[in-house]
């Protein structure tokens, strides 16, 4: 017989608090491999769209907002800018091009946004990235030319069953119950190929359209024929570039110049995602610990259990040691059967984290647009088993030590 | 024995504890400048005027160039405050015991809407900057509704506080 | 001589006294012999078959069991010793109630050099007429079958030596009868030595060399026990 076997034999003779310790431990390791995959993707996705954008020119108000609007089209702009403003910012020698947009309609809970064709063609939502209407990349059509058209993200076709050709009528605002443009029909014209990013959950339309549309007034008519009038909710700014790919320094100065103005301000949304990040991050601490007291009363339990076991079986030791068990084969029995029962529960944690996290993935996607795997690899994957190792070491060591001292004679049943 | 089941306990607690405080213990370092130091914007010295409280001059010194911005007092230094002057006159004191005079002239910054005498920015050039570390400077400018000496010590900075 | 006892004494130290359980000047088994020692419970039998086993060791005195001086090992060596070279039966079994009675022979293979070895096991349990309660555990066995269990699992890690404590003090006269005579022709077959001891003077007469326990241990003969 092996020494597995007498292993697994005697985890079998108590197998239901060997099953509850499994059990326990499977749960805290999944939920921290959960918590950490979700905080480690939302950390990266966040700052990876962040930094595809090198500056947003916004009205005053929050940056935060500004950044939340523009980038993951979350929350609503504080308030408007002036077309000529941003023309200004655009002559700086240090700004290679302003893509100015709008924001403040939706279609089928989805935020449509007026935007200048640039948009389609020259930004980048990821470092090195460009939409792309291209089928093999899971697109389709075109960028929109013509004022009564629009493109759909991707994310917003499947869910509302686009089709090019097919038509819409803007909703004036972004709460449900609010007016729709009941006159105004969008053609779709294109499917942009998915991107992981939160522009897969828009709709695009010209700047054009937005000013045109009925119900806006003659004051935002105005604005489509004449700059002078024109507002816009803001814009996305493409800085130069140094040797190295670094930003032009002299962003700062253009941020300061911008920000002492009335008109405007210019937010950089990776020096304004560490504050986003700080303001949620008390709630991963919070799960953090959870997961980590689970783990703790899971290793406790064990502990207890594996004591609670070796009394019962202070006979059987007896027996092995009559046998010719040594001291140090003992002690290893009980410490390896604390191992092994933490070593099983922490891999099924380990599976479970992610497919926890794989299944949460699709609705955690329709919420914020953000993609997240069942697959990603966190921190906590490399520092799992040796953790584990550390705690069934621990759990397992004074049972183990109380098996190594046990006396033979005194253990065996009373004879002659 | 009590003892042991205590102890182990307490070690899988502290244990846990210690791979909470490493887990989140990797937040982003924030800058944390020590109480009453302020950050310059512009990453040049900050000099107050009169007391750090009511306003500083940031100037920096690339080359031949001196450029200095009135900014708030305490933490504000990311805010421009606006003279109504087009000029500032600086006697500068270099450390070999030479004085030289150097003009700073009005740089508005356009887009914050500045004009030559409604302005936060100042400019000067001079040949002999390139060659200096050091100076103490003189001058003075109507701020904030009064006028106020304005002393320059590069590139330390100056706060008689 | 498998077994050489040489002015073998044993005192348990407690606060208050100290008791002299043994005290034997000399006891051998030759090689392949089979000897009972009888004497009255609580004479310190089992204490004698605990000291050659090596799971205790004695106050004084020379142990020399299977060629190897006892007496000098330490204790991880001496779990080795009888590992290797002694198969022990007790009055109570002793079996592991969580495992089968093929698992039960298996462990007294598993502390001994060379892999347990599944048929041999099967082979023994048949030997003992148990062929077909293998997978039984000790608690679905009658007492006498849980002892023939024991007596397979004695001989499993092929011993040199078996003790045998009180084999038969939990069974019925026919068991007894049973047991005694498979141990000694289990014995024969493996060609391995036989001590046990006994207070059941029927049992004793089955076995050509009987031993009084009282005319060993000078203990009880001089009734010199507490000192």
């Amino acid at each position: 017989m092996s020494f597995w076997r007498i292993i697994f034999n005697s985890i079998r003779q108590h197998i239901g608090s060997s099953i509850l310790a499994v059990v326990s431990i499977w749960l805290g390791v999944a939920l921290l491999i959960a918590v950490f995959s979700l905080r480690e993707q939302t950390h990266k996705t966040f700052t990876e769209i962040g930094t595809g954008i090198d500056a947003v020119l916004g009205p005053k108000g929050s940056p935060l907002q500004i950044v939340l609007n523009a980038v993951y089209h979350l929350e609503e702009m504080p308030g408007k800018l002036k077309w000529t403003y941003m023309k200004e910012v655009e002559k700086s020698p240090i700004v290679v091009e302003a893509i100015p947009f709008c924001t403040g309609h939706s279609y089928g809970g989805y935020r449509v946004n007026a935007v200048d064709r640039r948009f389609l063609t020259d930004f980048e939502y990821m470092p090195g990235h460009k939409f792309s209407f291209a089928e093999k990349e899971g697109g389709q059509g075109r960028a929109f030319n013509d004022a009564k058209e629009a493109v759909a993200g991707w994310e917003v076709a499947k869910k509302l069953h686009i089709k090019l050709g097919q038509t819409f009528n803007p909703v004036c605002g972004v709460k449900s119950g609010d007016p729709i443009h009941v006159n105004d029909f969008i053609v779709f014209v294109g499917i942009l190929a998915p991107t992981g990013t939160p522009h897969d959950r828009a709709i695009y339309f010209p700047l054009t359209t937005f000013y045109g549309l009925e119900g806006h007034g003659a004051t935002t008519a105005k604005m489509a024929e004449d700059e002078k009038y024109r507002e816009i909710s803001g814009a996305y700014l493409k800085i130069k570039r140094i040797r190295g790919g670094a930003m032009h320094p002299g962003v700062q100065d253009l941020k300061f110049g911008i920000d002492q103005s009335t008109e405007a301000q210019l937010v950089v949304p990776r020096e304004v995602l560490p504050r986003l990040f700080s303001i949620i991050g008390w709630v991963d601490y919070v799960f953090i610990a959870v997961s980590l007291m689970v783990l703790a009363l899971a290793g406790m339990f064990l502990f207890v259990a594996l004591l609670s076991a070796l009394r019962q079986r202070r006979r059987d030791m007896a027996i092995m040691r009559c046998l010719g068990a040594t001291r140090r084969t003992v002690f290893g029995l009980v410490l390896s059967e604390a191992l092994i029962i933490c070593v099983i529960g922490g891999l099924l944690g380990l599976v479970f984290g992610h497919i926890l996290v794989g299944i949460g993935a699709e609705q955690m996607k329709m919420e914020t647009g953000i993609q997240f795997s069942g697959l990603y690899v966190c921190t906590i994957d490399y520092l799992l088993l040796p953790a584990l190792f550390v705690i069934g070491t621990l759990t397992g060591l004074i049972p183990a030590v109380q098996a190594y001292r046990m006396g033979v004679l005194r253990n065996l049943l009373p004879i002659s | 024995m009590k003892k042991n089941i205590a102890i182990t306990l307490l070690s899988i607690s502290v244990i846990v504890l210690g791979m909470f405080l490493v887990i989140t213990g990797k937040h982003e370092k924030k800058v944390c400048e020590p109480e009453g130091k302020h950050k310059a914007y512009h990453e040049g010295s900050l000099n107050a005027i009169t007391q750090c409280e009511l306003g500083h001059f940031e100037i920096k010194v690339v080359d031949d160039k001196l450029e200095g911005w009135f900014v708030g007092g305490g933490q504000d230094t990311n805010r421009s405050v606006r003279v109504p002057s087009d000029r500032i006159e600086l006697s500068v004191f270099l450390p070999d015991g030479t004085n030289k005079q150097l003009t700073l002239s009005a740089s508005p910054i356009s887009l914050a809407g500045e004009k030559k005498d409604d302005c936060s920015h100042f400019e000067g050039s001079a040949g002999w900057l390139k060659e200096i570390k050091t100076f103490q400077a003189l001058g003075k400018v109507f701020f904030k509704g009064k006028w106020q000496p304005l002393i320059i010590q590069y590139p330390e900075g100056y706060d008689r506080d | 001589m498998i077994v050489q006892l040489k002015d073998l004494e044993m005192i348990y130290e407690t606060w208050s006294e100290k008791t002299k359980v043994l005290d034997i000047p000399k006891f051998e088994v030759d090689n392949g012999e089979q000897v009972a020692v009888f004497g009255p419970s609580g004479s310190g039998k089992s204490t004698l078959l605990h000291i050659i086993s090596g799971l205790l060791l004695p106050t004084r005195g020379s142990i020399e069991v299977c060629g190897e001086k006892v007496h000098e090992l330490g204790e991880a060596q001496r779990d080795h010793f009888r590992s290797r070279n002694i198969g022990y039966i007790f009055q109570t079994f002793n079996l592991l109630q969580g495992y089968t009675a093929l698992e039960n022979v298996l462990l007294g293979m598993t502390f001994s050099p060379g892999k347990a070895d599944r048929a041999s096991a099967k082979k023994l349990l048949e030997q003992v007429g148990l062929g077909g309660k293998m997978k039984r555990r000790p608690y679905q066995l009658s007492f006498g079958e849980q002892q023939r269990v024991s007596v397979a699992r004695a001989v499993a890690n092929n011993p040199k030596l078996i003790l045998a404590d009180e084999p038969t003090g939990s069974l019925d006269p026919h068991n007894s009868v049973e047991i005694i005579k498979l141990l000694k022709e289990i014995c024969k077959e493996h060609e391995c030595s036989l001590v046990i001891v006994s207070h059941n003077m029927d049992m004793i007469s089955y076995f050509e060399r009987t031993v009084d326990f009282k005319k060993l241990n000078r203990v009880l003969d001089t009734k010199e026990a507490v000192i």
